[in-house]
């Protein structure tokens, strides 16, 4: 029931816009849209510390010393449609940002080379088991097609409801090739190819799955953890999931070319080989979740990162092997100056490098 | 008193340019965190979905 006595209004964020503070500037994330704009950390006060407060009071509250600033505020928030105003904002409650997960895993990775000599039923009947959604298989040879429909045959039954391939270019690969492949298993995602002769660009297909040739090779783990704003993924599920989780570890099982079991396969500790141990006692182990906790406000330069919440995290290559909540060494972004530099600061370390072992 | 209030007029709060965007409003939508690899381009075009286009 409203109020008789009317008060002015007040501005509102839509509950998908998120503002996240940096240590230089903040970003209001549009978790629907996917999409997020810099701003001020003087606005992001404003939206948090005097959320609910009327225009006036906020500018009252600043002692009238930037009235301007604040109307210029309100206009940008207005025009790009982060919010409304309201007389009743109590009605409009914030996002739940819980993240849950029915699943054991929702992510792996299967790496193969040409040496590798995975048993893919097994391998792809385990992570079934395990309730894996999203399976990216990174061949760092050029496979023929046959090898590439012995690795999908195993998924084809199962419940998987992703695969994204990264395969090294075959002469076999050609886009009309690839474009068949992903019309018989209609589980892939993505195809990239690495290492062909020419970039290039095939169209979708008809149900979405993109197709991609580069010329740089991926001929190892070591090619993963980059930190680049062409990485950031903008949606509820990975935002939620950053308040309390690894971005990109949490939920995740890797089995490296040489079938060790690793929570990545660019992570030094095995937890068994999977020809000997089983993903479920893999995952079983007191440790192989250890990782899965250490999120972006426990990393150092991170938790003052304003992309934190959007961006993929790596505990593999950090900028300081014995400690495991620094900086991922492959990120080039400084939030003191928001500015990134032109490569990453420090050569990669691999976590733990010193201590891996297998258990 | 608080601190300053910037305006958003300056560079510091430019919006990233559309090829800096493009991978962010694209179709990554997975439900598996997305690996990210490094490349010789560290800003990939992914503005076209094909070549003819």
């Amino acid at each position: 029931m409203r109020s008789d006595h009317a008060r002015e209004p007040v501005f509102q964020l839509f509950a998908c816009c998120l503002p996240v503070r940096g240590a230089r500037r903040s970003v209001l994330c549009d978790v629907q849209r996917q999409s997020f704009q810099f701003i001020p950390n003087g606005l992001y006060e404003i939206l948090t510390e005097h959320a609910g407060e009327t225009v006036a009071e906020i500018k009252a509250a600043y002692g009238h010393e930037y009235d301007e600033e604040i109307d210029e505020y309100f206009g940008f928030l207005l025009q790009n449609e982060f919010g409304f105003w309201c007389d009743a904002p109590e009605r409009f409650p914030p996002i739940d940002l819980t993240w849950e997960a029915p699943e054991r895993i929702t992510n792996a990775i299967l790496d193969v080379d040409a040496r590798s000599d995975h048993d893919y039923a097994r391998i792809l009947g385990e992570l079934d088991d395990l309730g894996c959604q999203a399976l990216e298989v990174r061949c760092f040879h050029g496979p023929s097609l046959a090898e590439l429909r012995t690795i999908l045959e195993a998924a084809r039954y199962g419940r998987l409801r992703s695969i994204d391939l990264l395969v090294g270019f075959h002469p076999e690969l050609t886009a009309e090739a690839l474009a068949r492949l992903a019309a018989e298993h209609q589980r892939i995602s993505s195809v990239a190819v690495h290492s062909a002769p020419e970039r290039h660009r095939p169209p979708p297909s008809s149900t979405g799955v993109t197709f991609e040739y580069r010329t740089e090779a991926v001929s190892s783990p070591s090619c993963c953890g980059k930190v680049h704003p062409g990485y950031f993924v903008v949606n509820l599920e990975t935002f939620a999931e950053a308040q309390r989780h690894n971005t990109c570890l949490n939920r995740k099982i890797s089995v490296d070319a040489r079938g060790e079991i690793r929570n990545c396969p660019s992570l030094p500790r095995s937890f068994g080989n999977a020809r000997e141990v089983s993903l479920h006692a893999a995952l079983a182990h007191r440790d192989f979740a250890a990782l899965w906790s250490i999120n972006k406000d426990q990393i150092e330069v991170c938790k003052d990162c304003e992309f934190r919440y959007l961006c993929t995290d790596c505990r593999a290559y950090i900028r300081d092997g014995r400690d495991l909540y620094s900086k991922p060494s492959k990120c080039a972004y400084d939030p003191y100056t928001a500015e990134w530099r032109s490569s990453a600061e420090r050569p990669a370390v691999l976590a733990g490098a010193t201590k891996g072992e297998s258990v | 008193m608080k601190k300053k209030m910037e305006r958003l007029s300056d560079e510091l709060f430019r919006p990233l340019t559309p090829a800096e965007q493009r991978r962010i409003a694209g179709a990554i939508t997975t439900t598996t965190a997305v690996t990210a690899y490094e490349t010789a381009n560290p800003n990939p075009d992914f503005a076209r979905d094909g070549d003819n286009e």
